[in-house]
């Protein structure tokens, strides 16, 4: 079978692809060889094809990479790691952990003030071990003297109020006879009392200091500070 | 090197690696690709970053038996870039007597140039702009076998059209190709 031009025209990639049986090609080079306006049209279509092939292939910018990555997996990631963080961070930022935070914090406050840190001059050495304990003792042992004294200091206030207070009134005089007249001077009793008490308030503060002053010992935490 | 089939394997697994060296092996591709088709190195990045996102979405979807993965790679670009074309032509339309004006002057400068290198980087431009003339369905046909050097049946695959069809386009785009050469008064010899 000989090929027209038309033929020839619609073949030609398969003929530069080499896409053609042995047979197609030997009558395809027949008609191309013989024929003036086919020839020239082969060779200029080679000539092209060879051009594209030989275009060199574009760099892509080198950021591109990075950026897709980026965009994809990387994003992934990223959101991975803000949600495991989140997951950490949103449970502490409620009213609750706040509260504990600062009742931890005032616990710790408490604990340090009966250690006897005092935290306007800490030093590394008030914060060891045996000094906190040597501390803590101290206080215990403070805190145990000033039970012992404040009981001492009762019995003597309670000594010198029996002795600076008058006798009780005798009782039993004329108890059933007159009941609103008992009711009347049972009435300026605790007045009484009351009085005596505002006499001896100074006496009994001036007693307690003096005796604190005399063994020495520290006036308690919730002294009046002058 | 690993076959991309295994590297997808391991992808879908969850491993960041084997992704990354999906991306870093295609690229390139993807990008000349992109940039053949539509002449412009800014649309063709961000094409190519459009192109491995929607590969990373659908990943899964990519089934070896259908065909190797740069077929696959290449018709998911491929819809894009059609994707793009359909957007961009009402655009185009009224660009295109701007396009064609400086062809013109450039074939009235550029016919005494002796220097070789330098005309062999003119050519490359002339064969890109050349290509951007062509039709979409033309021009995706030459790009995907002249500059991706993928084969008939691959280019069906991408395609989705019939072998008759792909074997015509490619032709046809090819003569068109050597016709707009011969307008800008380019030949090139046969290597």
């Amino acid at each position: 079978m000989s090929w027209t031009c038309e033929h020839v025209e619609q073949r030609l990639s398969e003929y530069l692809d080499r896409l053609l049986t042995p047979a197609e090609r030997a009558d395809f080079a027949a008609h191309v060889q013989a024929c003036p306006r086919c020839r020239p049209l082969v060779e200029r279509l080679g000539g092209v094809v060879s051009a594209l092939h030989r275009l060199t292939p574009l760099e892509p910018p080198p950021r591109l990479v990075q950026r897709i990555l980026e965009q994809t997996s990387g994003a992934e990631a990223a959101r991975g790691w803000r949600r495991r963080l989140s997951g950490w961070l949103l449970p502490v930022f409620t009213p609750r952990f706040a509260m504990g935070a600062v009742t931890v914090m005032i616990a710790f406050l408490v604990l340090s003030q009966a250690l006897g840190i005092s935290w306007s001059q800490v030093s590394l050495a008030d914060l060891r071990p045996s000094h906190l304990y040597r501390a803590a003792d101290r206080r215990l042992n403070l805190l145990y003297a000033r039970g012992v004294k404040f009981v001492n200091d009762l019995r003597v206030i309670q000594e010198l109020q029996s002795r600076l207070q008058p006798a009780t009134p005798p009782e039993g005089s004329e108890p059933q006879e007159l009941p609103p007249a008992n009711k009347q001077s049972e009435q300026p009793e605790p007045r009484r009392q009351n009085h005596a008490e505002e006499i001896l308030r100074p006496q009994m503060m001036l007693a307690y200091f003096g005796l604190a002053l005399q063994k020495g010992t520290e006036l308690p935490l919730w002294r009046i500070r002058p | 090197m690993e076959p991309d089939v295994q590297l997808v394997q391991r992808c879908l697994r969850g491993d960041g690696s084997a992704w990354e060296e999906l991306v870093r092996r295609h690229t390139r591709r993807i990008y000349n690709l992109c940039y053949r088709f539509t002449g412009n190195a800014h649309e063709a990045e961000d094409l190519t970053q459009e192109v491995f996102l929607r590969v990373y979405r659908t990943l899964g979807s990519y089934r070896a038996v259908h065909g190797g993965f740069t077929t696959w790679i290449a018709s998911v670009t491929r819809n894009l870039l059609i994707d793009h074309y359909r957007r961009s032509r009402r655009d185009r339309l009224t660009d295109s007597l701007e396009e064609v004006l400086p062809v013109i002057e450039q074939k009235e400068s550029s016919a005494p140039r002796p220097d070789q290198s330098a005309a062999r980087g003119e050519l490359s431009q002339q064969v890109q702009r050349a290509l951007l003339q062509l039709s979409p369905e033309l021009r995706e046909a030459v790009v995907l076998r002249d500059l991706q050097g993928l084969d008939y049946k691959e280019i069906q695959e991408v395609l989705q059209v019939p072998e008759g069809t792909v074997k015509s386009r490619i032709n046809r785009g090819r003569i068109e190709l050597a016709r707009l050469l011969e307008q800008m008064g380019v030949r090139p010899s046969p290597a």
